[in-house]
């Protein structure tokens, strides 16, 4: 063999063995991967609020508002890659009144067609896009969850991706 | 087969870089508690604090240990609360990012299996980041201005 292949060989040798030591650590290391049969997903922790899986690898750009918006103390989180973002709520102030009030509006102006799946409400913008959906942004859908007084608000443009993050929510308070 | 030959070189040297930036780290136990990688060379003065009382709300065995590295500008706090578990850590630390830097209304967060990490949107010498770490009701948190190196140490939290 010649010797130039014998040194390209050894390299790879130890590009692999760098490779499966770093993945031997990722996965029995102190990382302790989600517990998710999904490989590819996190159950990320939104601050003691509610867990719910996102992709592996998820950076959020975390927004509060402690001083209140006219609802309640809201907390956003806008994937850093721009997929998708959620919006979490706690107030008195949501209530079943609350969620009827988005869809009338969204009825009545015509910009908005709201589905539902199962305890999920999904909103999708039909207008033009000037128009905000129940997020606060200007993506194409946007699917709420709620118990009690605690709302989740997921925005995206892909409403089955969507939908697949909202039915792994699950509330903490 | 030159390219490729440099192509692997390279790639090698990659490795090798984050090798380096590893060795910079050194492992070490505090007390019986936990242990961490810390930057070689550092120093730092523990603050132990135990916060056992005879009222009702401070009648369990609470502990709150800070270790405190100024070269570095590196903190790590170790605690041990009773309310503070793992359905709760999570808003501990961000109430602990809030309180550590009172002007920002935003920051950058991700999660690493039971690891969290928040830093700050700009780089600034007096806002920190902070990396976060939870078994049951113990908690460490390593905070600091040198973000990649919180990211980094928080990387390496374990639990005696």
């Amino acid at each position: 063999m010649e010797k130039k292949n014998k040194i390209i060989i050894a390299v790879l040798v130890i590009i692999i063995v760098a490779l499966v030591a770093a993945l031997g650590f990722m996965f029995f290391g102190g990382m302790n991967p989600a517990k998710s049969s999904n490989a590819n997903v996190t159950v990320y922790n939104f601050d003691s609020a509610f867990t719910m899986e996102v992709p592996k690898g998820t950076v959020f750009k975390k927004s509060w508002n402690d001083s209140g918006n006219g609802f309640g103390a809201m907390k956003t989180y806008d994937d850093k890659n721009k997929k998708f973002s959620v919006g979490y709520m706690e107030s008195f102030m949501i209530t079943d009144d609350f969620i009827n009030l988005f869809i009338e509006y969204g009825n009545e102006t015509n910009n908005t067609k709201v589905t539902h799946q199962g305890d999920l409400v999904i909103f999708e913008n039909t207008g033009n896009g000037s128009q905000k959906n129940p997020g606060g942004n200007n993506y194409k859908y946007a699917v709420l969850a709620r118990d009690g007084h605690q709302l989740v608000v997921l925005s995206g443009n892909n409403a089955d991706k969507l939908v697949e993050m909202a039915k792994t929510i699950e509330f903490k308070g | 087969m030159d390219k490729k030959i440099i192509l692997i070189v390279v790639i090698v040297f990659i490795l090798c870089l984050g090798a380096v930036s590893a060795a910079n780290l050194d492992s070490k136990k505090f007390g019986d508690d936990f242990s961490i990688k810390v930057p070689k060379g550092s120093n730092f003065v523990a603050q132990k604090q135990n916060m056992n009382g005879t009222d009702g709300f401070f009648n369990k065995n609470m502990r709150l240990d800070s270790y405190m590295d100024n070269q570095n500008q590196i903190m790590i706090l170790y605690s041990s609360f009773p309310m503070i578990s793992e359905d709760s850590a999570d808003m501990f630390y961000q109430m602990m990012f809030q309180n550590m830097n009172p002007g920002l209304d935003s920051c950058y967060e991700t999660q690493d299996g039971d690891l969290k990490f928040l830093k700050p949107i700009k780089k600034s010498s007096t806002n920190m980041a902070l990396a976060g770490f939870n078994k049951g009701n113990k908690t460490v948190m390593v905070i600091g201005t040198d973000y990649d190196l919180v990211y980094d140490m928080g990387k390496t939290i374990k639990f005696s």
